[in-house]
């Protein structure tokens, strides 16, 4: 008897550890990784660096090996890709084994924030940086409650793809700038067979990141989501799929599947950042261009979203080597070398005017955007974006009228609270 | 009161079994028993991104309740039951059909065998990969084009962006992956029936049929208990499949168990939660293991 109660006891635990594996378990598996932080964290000659970027970026990592040399702080690198480092992140605040400074997504600061892992650089960022050359939305997005939580690392924002080749092959003399001179282009693509318009709208901040410049084009935000600005934003989608100007199979693209229907050729506009210059330059067979974002009429102000990295420092005993570091980062002549090698966005006004790189034809747009790029909302944005992007797909694959959908959003994300 | 009178011997003898086992018991505690502990805990706690650093209040079960009350979580229990049975329903009959076919003897039954096995090893963030490019609605996904080619549909047929096409493209994709093991163990278990009571069965003049099902199945019977519930706990507990095709959508119609799990705790960092939603996985499955252990036992006497 006793024996059998053994044999289902351990086999039921196999069974449940089948199932924990891949729910929330997990905490086990980084506590190696990362045990040399706590050593190193008290001496100050040393910091560790959590980066979402791998050292295939030799410019970023040789900026490191300067700092390095230049101070004599050793900085150990960890690399994770920005999904699992959200996730990574977490499981270390449970085994206290944080890193000492963090590459966080601008739009993950305020998550870090409310865990209570950050430190509070204000008092350092108002005496020590010349805040005066940075552009404002990048500022206040490292900012939380008026607090400073960071410092800039990469800066990004959207612009408008096109496939000049295709545009001259259907007629469309000029790039259009508004949504009406945009449904008009799509109309004469359409006759060529291909698609306008394209972006991501899977079920991933992507689709939320490419909509913010037509939410707030429209004349919403985040608090104003039941409004007939919303729903004007909703009716241009609607617009695009029921022409056929945009494929419905974007519900199930990434920024990346959808950056691929434009290099192949299959769509002749598209949304994405500076980030997929180098990918398109190398893959596209055809002439294109950058633009900004098309607002939605004659004369209404440009507006596109503010996307970046930042360094956060982690609240601990190691903050003023990790300061030094953060501080080195954003020197104007190591920023302007690691964002030259990999397309970054300086986050300083300076760094753009100084460097000839920067005035290229295709890099000027998305530096000229950076005046008027706003950053995304913070509080409670996971769930925000969660909210957008079912109210978008409802109206794009067609399972609700605009109206409706808007509504619905606005109520959801004011019950939030 | 029964007395032991055990000779040093048997302690000795005894003292070197726990030894034995000593690994496995520390490895078990280590890697499966503390973690699940630490979720089951969890998930009676208040555990969100305030709370994570600090004090987490007990709750009871305000997590459950919560989680059982909203539609994406009851839409992904429906969601995970449905992907689990359909799959396993076809899984079973294609890899037992192999099966068979694969344990008659001719020349390259071991290599298709082998090939077969293919599809099992392919790491699923590439095959999930492959899928989604097949099933692609417009006219560059290549079911759709050879569909039409052939004349069995005359519109391409959106896979993944309607919520029925994207559950049935997902199922596809997961029978397609699931059969090769289906298969190894069923076919594994053929060969080690014996021969003689299918040649009696010959000489009594039972038909084909009647000797596939009042022999082999039978015959065959904990091999496939043990094949539906590996199966079973295989296919309920996918997540890289989902993740890299829908991502659980479009609107949430795909979402699953562990995909909502993952979400709750990852992206909105609502541990507590997810940890609810994986217990909940956990309960179903328990009660899927203890079935199988009650037939397995059955069997035994």
């Amino acid at each position: 008897m006793k024996r059998r109660f053994l044999s289902i006891f351990l086999a039921s635990v196999m069974v449940m550890g089948l199932a924990v594996g891949c729910g929330s378990s997990g905490t086990e598996s980084t506590d190696s990784g990362s045990e040399s932080s706590d050593e190193s964290s008290s001496d100050g000659k040393s910091i560790s660096l959590l980066l979402t970027y791998s050292e295939e970026k030799t410019e970023l990592y040789q900026c490191i090996d300067d700092f390095t040399a230049e101070t004599g702080i050793e900085v150990e690198v960890q690399y994770m890709p920005l999904e699992d480092s959200r996730r990574q992140i977490s499981t270390m605040v449970a085994s206290n084994s944080l890193p000492d400074v963090m590459d966080v997504d601008n739009t993950d600061t305020q998550n870090y924030v409310e865990m209570g892992i950050l430190a509070d650089l204000t008092d350092r960022v108002e005496s020590e940086i010349e805040t005066d050359q940075y552009y404002e939305g990048v500022l206040e997005s490292q900012q939380v409650d008026g607090k400073y939580y960071g410092l800039p690392f990469t800066a990004n924002n959207l612009c408008l793809y096109y496939n000049q080749d295709l545009l001259t092959q259907a007629g469309v003399t000029e790039v259009p700038t508004t949504w009406d001179e945009l449904l008009a282009a799509c109309e004469q693509l359409k006759a060529i067979g291909v698609y306008g318009f394209g972006v991501a709208g899977n079920q991933s901040t992507d689709t939320t990141f490419q909509m913010w410049p037509f939410i707030w084009g429209a004349g919403a935000d985040e608090t104003s989501i039941d409004s007939d600005a919303t729903v004007e934003m909703l009716e241009f989608y609607q617009t695009l799929v029921d022409n056929g100007y945009m494929s419905t199979e974007v519900v199930n693209y990434a920024s990346g599947d959808n950056a691929n229907q434009f290099t192949a050729g299959n769509t002749a506009m598209i949304i994405d950042g500076p980030w997929r210059l180098s990918s398109i330059q190398s893959d596209a067979s055809f002439e294109y261009g950058v633009a900004a974002i098309p607002v939605k009429e004659e004369g209404a102000e440009q507006i596109t979203v503010l996307g970046g990295h930042n360094f956060a420092i982690t609240d601990g005993d190691n903050v003023d080597a990790s300061w030094e570091f953060v501080k080195y980062m954003n020197q104007p002549e190591v920023m302007q070398k690691y964002s030259e090698a990999e397309n970054y966005i300086p986050s300083r006004r300076d760094v753009c005017e100084n460097s000839e790189y920067f005035k290229s034809d295709d890099l000027s747009t998305f530096v000229s955007a950076m005046e008027y790029a706003k950053p995304m909302p913070k509080k409670d944005y996971n769930s925000i974006s969660d909210i957008l992007i079912q109210m978008w797909q409802k109206v794009v694959l067609n399972q609700a009228e605009p109206a409706d959908a808007a509504k619905e959003a606005g109520e959801a994300i004011n019950a939030l609270e | 009161m029964k007395k032991h009178n055990y000779s040093v011997n048997t302690i000795k003898e005894k003292r070197a079994g726990y030894a034995f086992v000593l690994p496995a018991i520390i490895f078990l505690l280590l890697l499966v028993i503390y973690p699940l502990f630490y979720n089951i805990t969890m998930s009676f706690r208040d555990v969100t991104l305030q709370t994570f650093n600090g004090e987490q209040e007990f709750v009871g079960l305000q997590n459950y309740i919560d989680v059982l009350s909203m539609p994406v979580v009851r839409r992904a229990i429906f969601n995970t039951i449905f992907f689990t049975v359909v799959s396993l329903i076809f899984q079973f009959i294609i890899g037992f059909a192999l099966a068979l076919l694969f344990s008659q003897k001719y020349a390259l039954a071991k290599i298709s065998r082998g090939l077969l096995m293919v599809c099992w090893l392919i790491p699923v963030i590439v095959f999930a990969s492959i899928w989604k490019w097949i099933f692609a609605g417009d006219t560059s996904g290549i079911l759709n084009y050879i569909l039409m080619q052939i004349h069995v549909i005359d519109e391409p047929i959106s896979w993944l962006t309607t919520p029925n096409g994207a559950m049935a493209a997902l199922i596809i994709s997961n029978i397609w992956r699931g059969v090769p093991f289906n298969m190894l163990l069923l076919a594994t278990g053929i060969t080690t029936l014996p021969s003689d009571v299918f040649e009696a069965a010959v000489v009594d003049g039972a038909s084909k049929i009647q000797s596939f099902f009042k022999i082999t199945v039978p015959l065959l019977k904990p091999t496939i208990i043990s094949v539906i519930t590996l199966g079973f706990i295989n296919t309920f507990k996918v997540f890289d499949l989902i993740f890299v095709m829908t991502k659980g959508g479009p609107l949430d119609s795909t979402q699953i168990l562990a995909t909502e799990s993952y979400k709750m705790s990852f992206t909105n960092f609502e541990f507590g939660q997810g940890a609810a939603v994986a217990n909940i996985m956990l309960i179903l499955m328990l009660i899927v293991g203890f079935v199988n252990l009650k037939l397995t036992e059955k069997e035994g006497v």
